[in-house]
């Protein structure tokens, strides 16, 4: 086969590849526009509640400092299970805006959240009363060492995941602040 | 469990993903035939298995090396979420699963009664034709034994007593080509040498290690139409690398094509009177398609080598890390 054979197969194979990748992400959008209640990002919190019809999502009313209403990315499902994923970015002056603290509230203790905040491995691990809920208080070190502290809770059906880069005391208060 | 139960279990997403990644892997498979326009069996058949074997790793090692591969951060990047179509609900129910359960359970069906069962029974009927208690050696016969003197490798070849011009060749342990005797008769000294040449190919190709694990690979994925396809394109590629192997020992090309055509290309019947059938039927579909599989083999055989040497390994390996590549995106 000649180079300039080789080559041209080259191109029209990336082209393919190209088309292929095209007609694939169009057709991931086609189940967003046939159903509105499957997982998708939210610009605004009062949009993705009167969409979803879920009436009950826990918000903090108490945030530490560089954190604030309303969060920067909403995810949210409301089927095959309700699930509603909200990240806060740090604000204020010379802040870079990079999610800090995610607050994940799931029908089905499978769900992972995923995304940019993760504890790759957890140092200390204790029970906590959380308002007189069983809670769980995780702290641990994410991939490049930063600190990270969580805590979960269950409310009725749902489990309410607060994870963030702040002191376990922080993080209770933004907890405590979600329940009345 | 129901329907919903399975797809969200990991069995059932191992079967969704494997079914997507495949289906995939043969459009990237197909776009690289037409890119680099392949003619080479050898080639073709490498880029075919391509959708048979990635699909069975793909799940499992993705989730390896991302676990929060299912996490909604990574599904909401991906390029494709079959979840997405999977979870459509109307009237209560959910048709991407259903369908797809119905196309599994086809696909499934057809594996047992097409490859399982057929390939079980070859198996304990002790892989020889039914007729094998009228078997010869071929050293008894002058004809066989003269055509296959020059023959480099030669398993054992039999002649069955039996009317109809037929050929075939079992393989594994007790491998030998099958010869009838009215073949023998039939057939001129250098086309029935090249007949027995292609029937050795498939023996000695049965030995391939490549192929038997690529068997294997397609057994497991018995569920998945896109593989049972692809599996049977590269068998049908089999052929065509056999016939460039029979070629490559006898160097007899037109003996080949001269035996292709009379055992397997009788004239074709006249078309039956119009507004009589309206339907073809099963039969006659696989005889059209059985015909224009000989032809096509004809065809490269009289258009010449397609021996490619160039592109032997590069678009087989172009497929695979391009399906790699956007598999780790489909979820």
């Amino acid at each position: 086969m000649s180079v300039k054979r080789t080559a041209f197969g080259f191109l029209a194979f990336a082209a393919g590849l190209a088309l292929l990748v095209i007609a694939l992400k169009a057709l991931n959008r086609l189940p967003l526009i046939a159903q509105n209640d499957l997982m998708r990002r939210y610009g605004d919190f009062e949009e993705m509640r009167t969409s979803l019809g879920i009436r009950e999502v826990l918000v903090p009313s108490y945030f530490p400092e560089d954190f604030r209403w309303p969060p920067t990315e909403i995810l949210a499902q409301g089927k095959p299970y309700p699930a509603v994923v909200m990240e806060f970015g740090r604000s204020g002056e010379g802040k870079s805006g990079e999610v800090g603290m995610m607050i994940c509230q799931a029908a089905a203790d499978g769900f992972s959240p995923g995304g940019p905040l993760e504890i790759s491995s957890v140092r200390e691990r204790a029970a906590y009363r959380l308002k007189g809920r069983a809670a769980i208080l995780e702290v641990g070190s994410g991939r490049n060492g930063e600190r990270y502290s969580r805590i979960s809770w269950r409310e009725k059906d749902v489990r309410i995941t607060v994870l963030a880069r702040l002191t376990p005391l922080e993080l209770m208060k933004v907890a405590e602040s979600m329940l009345r | 469990m129901s329907l919903p139960g399975f797809f969200h279990s990991w069995p059932g997403l191992y079967v969704a993903q494997a079914f997507f990644h495949s289906l995939v892997a043969a459009i990237v498979a197909e776009i690289a035939i037409k890119a680099w326009n392949v003619r080479d069996p050898a080639v073709r058949q490498r880029v075919f298995l391509v959708p048979i074997v990635v699909p069975v790793f793909l799940f499992p090692l993705c989730r390896l090396f991302r676990p929060d591969r299912g996490s909604a951060h990574f599904r909401l990047g991906t390029i494709f979420d079959s979840g997405r179509w999977l979870e459509l609900e109307t009237l209560g129910i959910h048709p991407a699963m259903a369908g797809l359960a119905v196309v599994f359970t086809i696909t499934s069906l057809v594996f047992l009664f097409q490859e399982l069962i057929p390939i079980l029974r070859h198996s304990f009927e002790g892989g020889t034709p039914g007729k094998a208690a009228c078997k010869v050696d071929r050293l008894e016969d002058p004809g066989i034994r003269t055509a296959t003197g020059t023959l480099p490798v030669v398993p054992a070849v039999f002649v069955v007593e039996d009317d109809d011009p037929l050929i075939c060749s079992t393989t594994g342990k007790s491998a030998a080509v099958y010869v009838s005797s009215s073949l023998v008769a039939t057939l001129p000294e250098e086309e029935l040498r090249s007949a027995i040449a292609h029937e050795i190919s498939h023996v000695v190709r049965s030995r391939h290690p490549m192929l038997v694990g690529a068997y294997l690979l397609r057994a497991l994925m018995f569920f998945n139409p896109v593989v049972l396809m692809e599996f049977r394109r590269a068998a049908q590629e089999e052929e065509k690398v056999c016939d460039a192997f029979a070629v490559s020992i006898t160097g007899n090309r037109r003996g080949l094509v001269q035996a292709l055509r009379k055992l397997y290309l009788p004239p074709e019947e006249p078309p039956p009177p119009r507004g009589r059938r309206t339907r073809k039927t099963a039969k006659e579909i696989e005889e059209r398609s059985h015909r224009l599989n000989i032809e096509s083999r004809i065809s490269r055989l009289e258009s010449g080598d397609d021996h490619d040497s160039g592109i032997r390994w590069m678009v087989p390996a172009a497929v695979t890390v391009a399906t790699v590549l956007i598999d780790y995106f489909v979820t």
